[in-house]
């Protein structure tokens, strides 16, 4: 139901590939080189991103350009040409912060003057204004109905628990990946990202901020829309600005466990409490709110006469949103209270008239199904693995104990049928070979075995 | 007295219960005014035994009269023979009904005697609203689960009706666990868990999947009447703004979830879980636009909640600063009596009955039988109850679930009995044959009622054994040749 492991991106996940098709170039084409431990050589690429943990590469695939995510464990070396269009830049200062970088510092030290965090407001009225002009959520009426897609985060209520919805399993980063093309062929506007998940693996969480962030946010107007987010698929879509409810929605919860109810360690919820402050400032929100769903703190909020919401973590505000020794977790009512959502819509036609938009068309079918076809999938490998695994097994077992008997064959072709199908069952979702443990690395152990049986 | 019968039947205007009373020993005359009083009349009966009844004829028969009187806030039909009364005074007289038909004396007299009076309904016409009761018995999450529910929407959406009335008068207890009292982990797991998850899954069947059905017409108003809730049936009635109430109806039994972990784990984990399941039902109460606080008393042993009347309207206070008390902290000090606990009497936890559901506002009435609700409705005088299988998808559903509840241990216990024996390959596969065959039964009937039965079930892992017990006797059946 809701289980967090306690798992990083560095130890856990292998290589992420990540393709995303892209229309327009982000970048000045260079001729990068970027070559993997597995041999994997790309040429003509660009390095978009180069991070601790990742680098986005960006290559021509069929003569169309896409971009790549990949884990800095998997890549051997990166050698960067030199862009022409450097030499032209002002140089930098070592010392001085990146623009962001400053824009933080300013923040944190008004939280240190008065002690409560001031700057963040969550009814930004004005949210439209010093943004960019192609910024989605204050996109004007052009004549067009909007092209709306509706993808689910997890089997809404109403697929009657007929598929699991585990962020990492049913729910990845991976297949949300795979949709954007298709979003993107049908030349979608406004994704909504309805969710209904109790939670699931802690390591899914930052792929999802990035892919929401990086890439959904900037191709789509993309808001979520509420049935229940709980733990992870709370702090996933944490990223994305636009929240709106169902009546029955609510999300929070968001505090990491393993086991049997056991606390993750005061190390791994310290790098959570980080990342969800990052969240948090990538979805301009104040990070006291997800604070409250992590940890056992107080919130309370208190709206002035002009409507601005300011929130405490304590007691002193007009409203009670979390009350202490308790863990938040926001009903539609409370959300819509302390302005943290931006509307309750029962209906898509509600959410459109709550979002704004008044002439519209579903559309999407492609990434939808998709996305369903995914979750259905993942269900049933996840349902099915242990037994497939058992028949392969027990076929390895039989032909080991068959040899130079004409009968070992049979056992052969059974071994590798199962393994065949474990195989495709991994491609269903590349978090099923550690979930599972079944790398890369064990298939081609067991392809090998088969093999030297055969001879 | 209401008759349904039939596929389509029309509701006599009885919007009441006719109770009949024992026959008089003495035989006299009663005095005039039975004789010369009309249907209509507001009269005034003093009855042998003493007592005054007040009321409005129903019916005049030989023996009997009828009077429509109220009791309490409802209204009742009783029955009265001529020789129970001693004096009758005329209070009020009916109203004259002005007509330009003359009536032949036959028709006055059949009139008279005739148990039909100014109320019956009109006859049923196409706007005559159409009343589908579904009857939510026996056991939750077992006896009621989505199959039987989506084969019930099925008959609903055939008839069409204008009013949709769940009845739930269900048994306190969940896939087989009985209801107790405070603090029955086993019993919170089970509300809390799955129970929730199937009440939450239903309540789509009954609300969302109606509004966005586009093939279903006449979309009809979802009336939840309240029996017997007390478990996880009882987060269902919160999805519907109407909710009625038997004057003995119960809704609650889901307390102490803030207690239901204690023991496990880490308090921060604890709080986490308690938080996320009180908000997932307080999500169905705002779904049916109640206040989700009701919710929280429920649920939660600390909770505090009074209530003051403002205008007749509720007013809560999570404190006890509200005129009335509704629950207290719930502390040892203020804990209840066992006895109350088991009764479901005490304050630690809020347990909604008929009054206190009036009194909240949660119900908009309450009413014992069909005739009664179709009053509260407003729809007493022209209504229409439609027969439907409602009752019989429930009842063979339940009979098949204790089918299968039986027939999966024997099954898998008989085909482990299959002996693998046999001289021969022939005779052995043969064999395996057999006891295939009967684990893709059991496997087959695991599947069709495992939502009935997780238990038996263990959740799939039954059928997944059974699965690589068939692929170990397929695999003996190759190398045994």
């Amino acid at each position: 139901m809701i289980k967090l492991l306690s798992k990083t991106l560095k130890a856990f996940v292998p290589a992420m590939l990540l393709a995303v098709a892209i229309s327009a170039a982000a970048s000045t084409a260079r001729a990068d080189i970027v070559t993997l431990n597995d041999g994997t050589k790309y040429d003509n690429a660009t390095v978009i991103r180069d991070e601790a943990d990742f680098v986005i590469i960006e290559v021509i695939v069929n003569g169309k350009k896409e971009q790549k995510i990949l884990s800095k464990s998997d890549v051997k070396s990166i050698v960067k040409q030199a862009n022409p269009a450097d030499a032209t830049k002002p140089a930098v200062a070592p010392n001085a912060p990146a623009k962001d970088e400053k824009k933080a510092e300013t923040k944190d030290e008004k939280k240190a003057e008065s002690g409560k965090d001031n700057s963040t407001n969550n009814n930004d009225a004005t949210a439209g204004k010093g943004k960019k002009k192609d910024d989605r959520s204050t996109r004007q009426l052009t004549g067009k109905a909007q092209r709306v897609a509706v993808l689910n985060f997890g089997p809404p209520r109403s697929w009657q628990g007929k598929a699991e919805g585990m962020v990492g399993q049913e729910i990845n980063a991976w297949a949300w990946g795979q949709a954007v093309p298709l979003l993107e062929k049908d030349k979608i506007d406004i994704v909504v990202v309805r969710i209904h998940s109790g939670g699931g693996y802690t390591a899914e969480m930052k792929p999802f901020n990035d892919l929401f962030h990086d890439v959904y946010s900037k191709k789509f107007r993309t808001v979520a829309w509420i049935e229940s987010a709980i733990s992870c698929a709370a702090m996933s879509p944490w990223v994305l600005e636009e929240m709106y409810f169902l009546p029955e929605g609510d999300i929070g919860g968001c505090t990491e466990w393993f086991g049997a109810m056991q606390l993750s360690s005061p190390l791994s919820q310290a790098e959570r409490l980080n990342e969800m402050v990052n969240a948090s400032k990538l979805a301009n929100r104040d990070p006291k709110i997800m604070r409250s769903m992590q940890i056992m703190e107080p919130l309370s909020a208190t709206i002035d006469e002009s409507g601005n919401v300011k929130f405490f973590q304590d007691m002193s505000g007009e409203i009670i949103v979390n009350r202490p020794g308790e863990i938040l977790t926001l009903t539609s009512e409370m959300a819509e209270k302390i302005k943290f959502s931006r509307g309750t819509a029962a209906t898509l036609e509600e959410l459109m008239q709550d979002m704004g938009v008044s002439e519209w068309v579903l559309a999407g079918k492609a990434a939808t199904e998709f996305i369903d076809d995914n979750i259905r999938d993942c269900t049933r490998t996840a349902k099915n693995i242990r037994e497939v695994d058992a028949k392969y097994l027990m076929a390895l077992r039989a032909a080991e104990g068959l040899r130079g008997d004409p009968r070992q064959a049979s056992m052969i072709g059974q071994a590798r049928q199962a393994l065949n199908q474990m195989k495709r069952w991994m491609a269903v979702n590349p978090n099923f070979t550690w979930i599972f443990n079944r790398p890369t690395e064990w298939f081609e152990e067991q392809e090998r075995i088969l093999r030297d049986l055969a001879k | 007295m209401s008759v349904a019968t039939g596929v389509l039947a029309v509701g006599i205007a009885m919007p009441t219960a006719a109770i009949a009373r024992p026959l008089a020993s003495a035989s006299e005359a009663a005095t005039f005014t039975i004789d010369v009083a009309k249907v209509g009349d507001k009269v005034t009966i003093k009855l042998k035994d003493g007592r005054t009844v007040i009321g409005e004829v129903i019916s005049i028969d030989d023996g009997v009269i009828k009077l429509r009187q109220q009791v309490g806030t409802m209204t009742a039909t009783i029955e009265y023979q001529r020789r129970e009364i001693q004096s009758t005074t005329l209070t009020e007289p009916a109203p004259e009904i002005k007509s330009t038909e003359t009536k032949s004396p036959e028709s006055t007299a059949l009139e008279a005697k005739s148990p039909i009076s100014k109320d019956v309904p009109k006859p049923a016409n196409a706007n005559t609203p159409k009343v589908y009761i579904v009857p939510f018995k026996g056991e939750f999450g077992r006896d009621v689960t989505v199959t039987p529910v989506m084969d019930v929407m099925r008959d609903v959406k055939k008839a069409q009706p204008d009013y949709l009335i769940i009845e739930i008068n269900c048994d306190f207890k969940f896939r087989g666990e009985e209801g107790r009292d405070a603090v029955d982990v086993d019993g919170l797991d089970l509300s809390w868990g799955p129970g929730f998850d199937t009440a939450a899954e239903l309540s789509t069947l009954l609300t969302d999947a109606i509004r966005d059905d586009k093939t279903w017409v006449k979309k009809p108003k979802l009336v939840m009447w309240v029996r017997k809730a007390m478990g996880p049936v009882a987060f269902l009635p919160w999805v519907s703004p109407t909710i009625y109430f038997a004057s003995n109806g119960r809704q609650g039994g889901i307390g102490y979830l803030d207690h239901q972990h204690d023991g496990r784990g880490d308090e921060t984990v604890r709080q986490k879980m308690y938080s996320l399941q009180l908000a997932r039902a307080q999500g169905l109460a705002n779904k049916g636009g109640h206040d989700e606080r009701l919710v929280r008393a429920m649920a939660y042993l600390k909770q505090v909640l009074s209530v003051s009347f403002v205008g007749g309207e509720p007013q809560y206070f999570e404190n006890a600063t509200g005129d009335e008390l509704l629950t207290d902290s719930g502390r040892e000090s203020e804990r209840d009596s066992l006895e109350d606990m088991v009764r479901l009497e005490g304050n630690d936890c809020l347990n909604l009955n008929a009054q206190l559901a009036m009194k909240l506002k949660v119900a908009k009435g309450v009413a014992d039988t069909n005739e009664e609700l179709m009053y509260e409705l407003g729809i007493e005088r022209n209504f229409v109850m439609v027969k439907g299988k409602a009752e019989d998808i429930f009842k063979n559903w339940s009979l098949a679930v204790d089918k299968a509840d039986r027939d999966i241990p024997r099954m898998y216990r008989e085909a482990q009995e299959i002996a693998i024996t046999g001289a021969t390959p022939g005779e052995r596969n043969s064999a395996r044959g057999r006891r295939m065959g009967q684990l893709n039964k059991v496997i087959d009937l695991a599947n069709r009622f495992e939502e009935a039965l997780p238990r038996r079930t263990r959740g799939g892992q039954l059928q997944g054994n059974a699965r690589i017990e068939i692929a170990q006797l397929r695999q003996a059946m190759t190398l045994d040749r």
